[in-house]
């Protein structure tokens, strides 16, 4: 989201930073983009109701061949995997050499070494489901055109407007959160490259620790009540434009729904997800 | 039928001075005057937190109440913080100082609490957690939920103006039992996930107590073995006792975050507008909005000048009308009280209501081209608030000229684009009237031809009446009619525009090493992945001490790109760049850069304070920093920042970073939206500092009609290529072109 801060590589070309790959769509057109919206976020919150009930290794099984299929169908290529920061690594590390250390049957010999292939297998079961989670929703992001999540939410949300909900106020906020936030991304930007470039010569008195919490206090103060400003100003001009269009209407989703295809895949994986609950 | 509005002193609150653009009820105002808090921001000494606990909050009068349907500002207000809240909640699951940054996200949800309805939390909440789960999944939701629980209650706090202990006990009060509630009502069903998430706890603990045996911490491992064996056997006990524990220290840290930022939020912003009577207006009446006449209008904002007095005139459908006049001329109010607000004096005599935004109604496009696009498409943008069974959308966009662009992501397209898709969007209204409020101004001069070639084709293709309000004389001349406004009032059409010639660049005189230097240098954004895009391509310059260059460039041609990675906050990721002989990433701060969008380069609240943070000086230097770019010290450093004009933020900005004592100083887009006065009298400064104080100066723009002697040379930018150096002939430059 935010570039690192002042990473001073020594070698000589530079390392590549994390850089923001969120809610973008995979260029290349494929059956899965050609789905409906709806269908997609329906099949994600299936597979997490199942591994949440069913959280074993023939349900995580399932789960992971279901994305699998989907990344297939959609061609995804290696590069759009998230790189993910050093410290999940060292944290995921860590938790594998306590669980093997945790003395938990069956137990094995390496190198003199016991390790617990129990508890290595209740941490990768944990660790795994995380991991098929984490891809079914990016797989969602990777498909779906960011214009037709609000109408198919639209859609989906029809059961809370009986109870009187004010859905389409909220619809209506999904579609304007989507379209602001590549806008707040640049801006965040900016501001951290602002505060790169000021300088910080602080004159060090009385206690150097106290001093420099004191300043670090300040300036993430005056970060954090620019951006807030910054954005509330924004806001303001997203509202004359909101009212300059004759103010905020329900935009009924009319242009998207769901398809033969649609029912088929709803279909399969319900059916998938009811066998694998119940046997 | 006859629509008369009358005179309605003090109905209204709005805007800073001579930037009064917000009259749709839009929130983001400067309350001058009252705005003065009882603590003066000048003397820095006291922490932010303590100066919380000491201030007594004023904001506890703010956020009128209101009913029903959200309203416009509150609905984009909940939809901003809401983002920036995912935001800061991402970066918070991406670097190890998570807790800090989570506790950081509260505050955009507590701002909208601060600000308006809790319905405008809600609002938000769902449009975060839906935006959210298309990026992270269910894990980002629950960060989120929590973020606004915590906000709600830390907003509410700061309107009551609780201190720290009241709200730490109402809060976990509110927050913790359905909190405690759902956690365990939900493992107790999910009854195998619980038993593998403790059985991974226990695990862990074995393991590290073997460990922690091994090196002779027998100790803490004996007293860790039975808490972790009862906390994992009485689940249902230790994780409400848990939440408990946690709810508090969450509330009373984002308390110490939240309060003095909302404070300063608030004072920047000054509370919500009431009602605009606007709406109530126009649901009684059929839009008919011209011909309009104005008599004796005049407006004024609350506790401000009088920013329209006397004015006269009246609109025809089928014309095209060019208002014209500097900046803070009044020419925005005028134009929307044409689009419907009302005057504070006189009167506005319309067939029927202004209609705005409805069908055949009144349309207005503003000056800022990213700010008022709502779709993510192109098509999506087009017909928003509208049914799209009844709009010709491809006849809409064949119209302003963007056809081939139907299915792209609105993100995507350049200034010239989006202006051209805001006049599509307003034409899907089939207007009467359409403004065009200084859409012309941020926008490339390619851009501009062809936006005022289609406000020009307007009128003729039906009864439509069209007011273009610029502050461009050279774009009156297509007009029917021009009304010239100055200081408020009517006055006699200006003669026609002085001919400006594309910048010429002054000799420079050779032979001093070179300062900047950049060597092949490309840069591509989000590289191996699907996405990588490059902005830069082979690019080589020398810059001397003291030299002057220009860089133009369409919108996207990279510019912006080059002017940071002169600055050193962006490392290219081919080629190298140097100031005097060191890679530019390792000199950050040694040049200075002026971002396009001033306001958040201005992180203090007053402008002395700016400048002394921006280069760490002290109130003196500061003080002369701001002489030296033409602000009076004595007006302008303990004025608040949210209460300068745009071209005085650019000049504090430029402040600041003088008083550091660059070396070379790169501006991006300096010039944007600044009229011929306000453009003049910065070229001027600007060309003062080169010559005086020898610093090197690179001008981002897309205007190729500066002024002569600002620079001595030019390059021009084409997608990430330089296609001409007006300096090419320079030995340095073909070695380094080889």
């Amino acid at each position: 989201m935010i570039p690192a801060p002042a990473e001073t590589t020594t070698s000589r070309r530079p390392r590549r930073r994390p850089e923001i790959t969120v809610l973008r769509l995979l260029p290349r057109p494929s059956p899965l983009h050609r789905l409906w919206a709806g269908t997609k976020l329906l099949v994600v919150a299936a597979l997490a109701l199942m591994v949440s009930v069913r959280p074993t290794w023939p349900a995580l099984g399932v789960a992971a061949a279901i994305v699998a299929l989907g990344a297939v169908v959609a061609h995804v290529p290696r590069g759009a995997v998230p790189r993910l920061p050093r410290w999940i690594w060292m944290a995921l590390a860590l938790g594998a050499v306590l669980a093997a250390q945790s003395g938990t049957a069956p137990l094995t010999h390496v190198a003199g070494v016991e390790l617990s292939l129990g508890g290595l297998g209740d941490w990768g079961l944990l660790t795994l489901l995380t991991v098929v989670l984490l891809a079914a929703a990016l797989l969602v992001g990777w498909t779906t055109p960011l214009g037709e999540v609000a109408p198919a939410l639209a859609r989906l949300a029809t059961p809370a407007r009986w109870v009187r909900l004010p859905v389409d106020e909220w619809v209506v906020a999904v579609g304007l959160a989507i379209r602001c936030l590549p806008l707040l991304i640049d801006e965040t930007r900016t501001l951290v490259a602002v505060r790169r470039v000021r300088r910080r010569r602080v004159t060090i008195r009385r206690s150097p620790v106290r001093t420099t919490l004191r300043m670090v206090g300040f300036e993430a103060h005056d970060l954090l009540a620019t951006a807030v400003v910054a954005a509330l100003r924004r806001a303001r001009d997203l509202a004359d434009a909101i009212e300059a269009r004759g103010g905020i209407k329900a935009t009924t989703g009319e242009a998207s729904a769901p398809g033969m295809a649609d029912l088929v895949v709803l279909g399969t994986i319900i059916v998938v997800v009811a066998a694998t609950l119940l046997l | 039928m006859t629509a008369t509005d009358r005179v309605q002193e003090g109905a209204d609150r709005d805007g800073p001075r001579g930037t009064p653009r917000s009259w749709s009820g839009a929130a983001v105002t400067g309350l001058r005057g009252a705005s003065v808090g009882p603590v003066p921001a000048a003397r820095i000494p006291v922490p932010p937190w303590k100066a919380a606990a000491v201030a007594p909050n004023r904001s506890s009068e703010s956020a009128p109440r209101r009913r029903g349907r959200l309203r416009a500002d509150e609905l984009a207000e909940a939809v901003v913080m809401a983002d920036l809240t995912l935001a800061l909640c991402l970066v918070g699951h991406l670097l190890p100082i998570a807790s800090v940054l989570f506790a950081a996200a509260v505050v955009p949800m507590a701002a909208i609490v601060v600000r308006h309805r809790l319905r405008a939390l809600l609002a938000g909440t769902v449009a975060a957690c839906a935006v959210g789960f298309l990026i992270a999944g269910l894990g980002l939701l629950i960060s989120l939920v929590v973020c606004a629980g915590l906000g709600a209650v830390v907003g509410w706090s700061t309107r009551r103006a609780w201190g720290v202990r009241k709200t730490v006990v109402v809060g976990t009060l509110v927050l913790w039992p359905p909190l405690a509630a759902v956690a365990v009502a939900g493992l107790a069903v999910l009854a195998e996930l619980r038993r593998l998430t403790l059985v991974q706890i226990t695990n862990s603990w074995r393991g590290a107590s073997r460990i922690l045996r091994h090196v002779g911490l027998g100790v803490v491992a004996n007293v860790g073995d039975p808490i972790v064996r009862s906390a994992t056997r009485d689940w249902w006990a230790t994780i409400p006792l848990g939440l408990l524990v946690a709810a508090m220290v969450c509330l009373a840290v984002s308390w110490i975050i939240a309060r003095p930022t909302l404070r300063r939020v608030q004072d920047a912003l000054g509370p919500p507008r009431p009602d605009d009577p606007l709406d109530r207006l126009d649901d009684v009446e059929p839009s008919d909005p011209v011909p309009v006449e104005l008599s004796g209008v005049a407006y004024r904002y609350p506790s401000g000048p009088l920013v329209l007095r006397d004015v006269s005139l009246r609109i025809d459908p089928g014309e095209l009308v060019a208002v014209v006049g500097p900046n803070g001329s009044g020419k925005s109010t005028l134009a929307s009280i044409l689009v419907g607000r009302t005057p504070t004096g006189g009167t506005v005599t319309r067939p029927g209501g202004p209609g705005l935004g409805r069908r055949h109604g009144s349309a207005i496009v503003f000056q800022r081209p990213e700010a008022q696009v709502l779709g993510v498409r192109v098509r999506d943008d087009v017909v928003w608030g509208l049914n799209s069974a009844t709009v010709d959308v491809d006849g809409i966009l064949d119209q302003v000229g963007l056809r081939d662009l139907a299915d792209r992501e609105t993100s995507t397209l350049s200034g010239g684009e989006l202006q051209r898709l805001a006049v599509g969007a307003a034409l899907a209204r089939a207007p009467r009237l359409l403004v065009s409020d200084e859409s012309t101004s941020m926008v490339d001069p390619d851009g501009r031809h062809a936006l005022i070639e289609l406000l020009h084709e307007i009128p003729a293709s039906g009864d439509v009446a069209v007011v273009h309000v610029t502050h461009r004389r050279a774009e009156c001349t297509s007009a029917d009619r021009v009304v010239a406004l100055d200081a408020g009032r009517l006055v006699a059409p200006p003669g026609p525009p002085p001919v400006r010639s594309p910048t010429r660049p002054a000799a420079h005189p050779r032979g001093a090493p070179s300062l900047l230097t950049l060597r092949d240098v490309g840069h591509e954004y989000m590289r191996e992945t699907p996405w990588a895009g490059r902005a830069l391509t082979d690019v080589n310059l020398d810059l001397d001490a003291g030299e002057g260059l220009l860089v133009l460039g369409r919108n996207g041609s990279g510019k912006s790109t080059l002017a940071w990675i002169l600055a050193g906050v962006l490392t290219p990721t081919e080629g190298t760049a140097r100031l005097a002989g060191r890679p530019l990433e390792r000199c950050v701060g040694q040049v200075g850069l002026a971002v396009q969008h001033a306001r958040l380069q201005l992180l203090r609240s007053t402008a002395g304070a700016d400048v002394a943070a921006a280069a760490g000086v002290d109130r003196a230097a500061a003080a002369s920093a701001l002489a030296s770019v033409g602000l009076d010290p004595a007006v302008f450093a303990a004025r608040r920042v949210d209460e300068l004009s745009g071209g005085e933020m650019r000049r504090v900005a430029l402040a600041g970073i003088l008083a550091g004592r660059p070396q070379a100083i790169v501006l991006d887009e300096p010039f944007a939206g600044l009229d011929d006065p306000g453009r003049d009298a910065l070229v001027e400064l600007l060309v003062e500092l080169r010559e005086s104080a020898g610093i090197t100066l690179v001008v981002v723009s897309h205007d190729d009609e500066l002024p002569d002697g600002l620079v001595d040379r030019v390059v021009r930018l084409e997608r990430g290529r330089m296609v001409e150096d007006s300096d090419a002939d320079r030995p340095a430059n073909r070695t380094g072109r080889r």
